[in-house]
């Protein structure tokens, strides 16, 4: 209710200041997506409906304002018990009387998701706001992403924004600094990030170093735990021969707990019959080889996308095809190394009219118990539909 | 005679030996110095346009994209901002050196993602133009050797057929063109683009259409492409073009991709 009211305010206060700029552009989208998921134990149908709804206004020359509200309403089962979806082995670890605290509840949400202003000046521009921040050049995991996991299912899905106060200064046309400042209580926990770009012949490279804080449930006592690590890392992305390559690479000094580091590599390549072929490789050394290793909080921390993947060495592969005109047609293949299990996710693209499209994604886990790409993921898929306006 | 007279008179012996002069003159031109007439009628020194872009399917359905277009140092520089429809509005395609760089930006993840070159020979946004007929300005130079087959007319009009040969080095997608050239003002009236791999399989085929004179510079106002091999077709009409107008440096990069 709070957040509503805060919203309501947030456009009676807005609109005006929209209408008296020129030209204030409203667009965005409707999107209503059935899934169905089903374990061991359980089928989960959740139906999602979710209107999107962007405002960009030049407010002047070099002022942009840009926001987006999203109004997201959730029918079906919409509570997960977690539990579900772990190996057996450890579920039998808790005792019953606390599997009621293992319950994820989709709430029907109405939150600003981006909300800032743009100055551009001359030789730099300052973004302040509520803010999507994408950093990285892989597809699937992005190592020097520190404030994005992607859901490794659908991995261009539009990510959450970010309250950050962000400069970038362009310096001819080849080499750029960013810097990132996502505050919080104070400097420890606060995320700060400063990159530089730069352009060499047919390559794009990137150096960072980061300030990283978050919080992290313990699922044994509930407790909430700040995790605070230094990054330096890297990123690029180019051509060799004739394959498209690009990686990542991302060195975390925690406050606790040993240094790691984080590796992404990927290659990709258009056939003259337009299938496109894309595969990459991530290693993080923080997680675990052996699976008879993975504990609660492992499998837990996948799921609250605290972390990128659960065991340590992973490859994806995917080709797509056009399949007509219109409907393009893929499949992706993820393979845990560490733990020899694979998962199978076909997925379906059909942009039916100019602004209505079809997305069916299926994920299909080959793994056995307690694998990282385990049936009791739960096989299942999504079909979404979404118009544009 | 008036002086009025005078001048008419003058003014006409004048264009027609201008004409005559440029008529005996080209007769002598070599392929390469045609291609090279036509390649600087099409790439100017800077161009910004309103494109609109229709594609018909295999199966009859149609698609039309609105799109800003503006381009820098004769071609080298490209950028294209999404207008219509709302599916990808905002979307922007940056290309610099021949289409050999290729980013892509996507507002609503607010994330640019860099293309290999094997990328050129992808369609955009299905269409029958690739981002190589969209985004390679000297490529008829740079990439492919040059022959001339004779003259022939195109809708009356009298045009030097050409035919490119990819050079060993080239990535283009395309192993030869047929391109018809107009004897009287180079502009480029069709090309015919054929297999990458089969030299004698005809891919698609450009029609440039309702040519008109826009800051002294031949346009082709309408340009359909046909696929030859799946029946598809994409026509491109242009508005509000402009050319040789003051374009900054900044706009051909990731920061004016994102507008």
């Amino acid at each position: 209710m709070k957040k509503f009211i805060f919203l309501l305010c947030f456009l009676v206060l807005i609109t005006p200041l929209i209408l008296v700029c020129a030209g204030p552009d409203i667009f965005g989208y409707f999107e209503t997506q059935g899934s169905l998921l089903k374990t061991r134990s359980n089928t989960y149908n959740l139906f999602t409906n979710k209107l999107r709804l962007d405002i960009n206004s030049k407010i002047s020359n070099n002022i942009d304002f840009v926001a987006n509200v999203n109004f997201v309403n959730y029918n079906g089962k919409k509570e997960y018990k977690l539990l579900d979806f772990i190996p057996d082995k450890i579920r039998l670890t808790i005792p019953e009387d606390n599997y009621a605290s293992y319950t994820y509840t989709f709430k029907n949400r109405i939150y600003l998701d981006n909300a800032f202003m743009r100055l551009s000046m001359k030789y730099f521009d300052i973004t302040l706001g509520k803010q999507q921040i994408s950093l990285g050049t892989g597809y699937i995991w992005n190592p020097v992403d520190i404030f994005n996991i992607k859901n490794i299912m659908d991995p261009t899905y539009e990510q959450p924004g970010h309250n950050a106060l962000r400069v970038d200064i362009p310096f001819k046309n080849a080499f750029e600094i960013n810097c990132i400042y996502f505050p919080d209580k104070d400097w420890n926990h606060s995320k700060a990030l400063i990159k530089f770009k730069w352009r060499i012949g047919h390559f794009d490279f990137s150096l960072m170093a980061a300030q990283d804080s978050r919080f992290m449930i313990d699922y044994y006592s509930f407790d909430s735990i700040n995790n605070q690590r230094t990054v330096l890392g890297g990123d690029f992305s180019g051509q060799i021969l004739v394959f498209g390559v690009w990686g990542e690479f991302a060195y975390s000094k925690p406050k606790s707990g040993e240094n790691y580091y984080e590796l992404l590599v990927g290659l990709d390549y258009t056939f003259d019959s337009q299938l496109y072929i894309m595969s990459e490789f991530y290693r993080n050394t923080n997680l675990k080889t052996n699976k008879d290793n993975y504990t609660l909080n492992d499998w837990l921390h996948f799921f609250d996308a605290s972390t990128r993947a659960i065991a340590r060495d992973q490859l994806f592969f995917m080709a797509q095809y056009p399949i007509t005109d219109l409907i393009q047609l893929s499949g992706s293949f993820f393979y845990c190394f560490s733990d020899k299990s694979i998962a199978f996710i076909p997925q379906i693209h059909y942009p039916i009219t100019e602004n209505f499209e079809l997305f069916i994604a299926v994920s299909i886990y080959f793994g056995k118990e307690d694998t990282a790409y385990s049936s009791n993921l739960g096989n299942g898929g999504f079909v979404r539909l979404r118009v544009y306006f | 005679m008036s002086y009025r007279q005078t001048f008419k008179i003058f003014f006409l012996i004048t264009i027609s030996l201008a004409f005559v002069s440029t008529n005996l003159f080209s007769s002598n031109l070599t392929a390469d110095e045609i291609i090279k007439e036509a390649n600087k009628i099409m790439n100017q020194r800077t161009s910004k346009a309103k494109i609109s872009m229709m594609i018909t399917t295999s199966s009859g359905k149609r698609r039309t994209f609105v799109y800003d277009s503006y381009s820098k140092n004769f071609g080298e520089k490209n950028l294209m901002i999404y207008l219509k429809p709302s599916r990808v509005k905002n979307e922007a395609i940056l290309m610099l050196n021949n289409a050999d760089d290729i980013w892509m930006y996507f507002p609503r993840t607010n994330r640019i993602r860099k293309l290999a070159t094997h990328a050129k020979k992808r369609k955009m946004e299905g269409s029958d133009f690739s981002y190589e007929d969209m985004g390679a300005n000297n490529a008829f130079i740079t990439d492919f050797s040059s022959q001339s087959i004779g003259k022939e007319k195109v809708n009356k009009t009298i045009c030097y057929k050409l035919e490119l040969k990819r050079k060993k080095k080239s990535n283009s997608g395309y192993s030869r063109l047929i391109v018809w050239v107009n004897k009287s003002n180079f502009c480029i009236l069709e090309i015919e683009y054929y297999n990458e791999k089969y030299p004698s399989v005809l891919e698609k085929i450009l029609f440039c259409k309702d040519i008109k004179i826009i800051d002294g510079i031949p346009t082709p106002m309408r340009m359909i492409m046909k696929n030859a091999r799946d029946n598809t077709e994409t026509i491109i009409e242009m508005f509000d073009i402009k050319y040789n107008i003051e374009l900054d440096d900044t706009l051909f990069t990731e920061r004016g991709m994102k507008g």
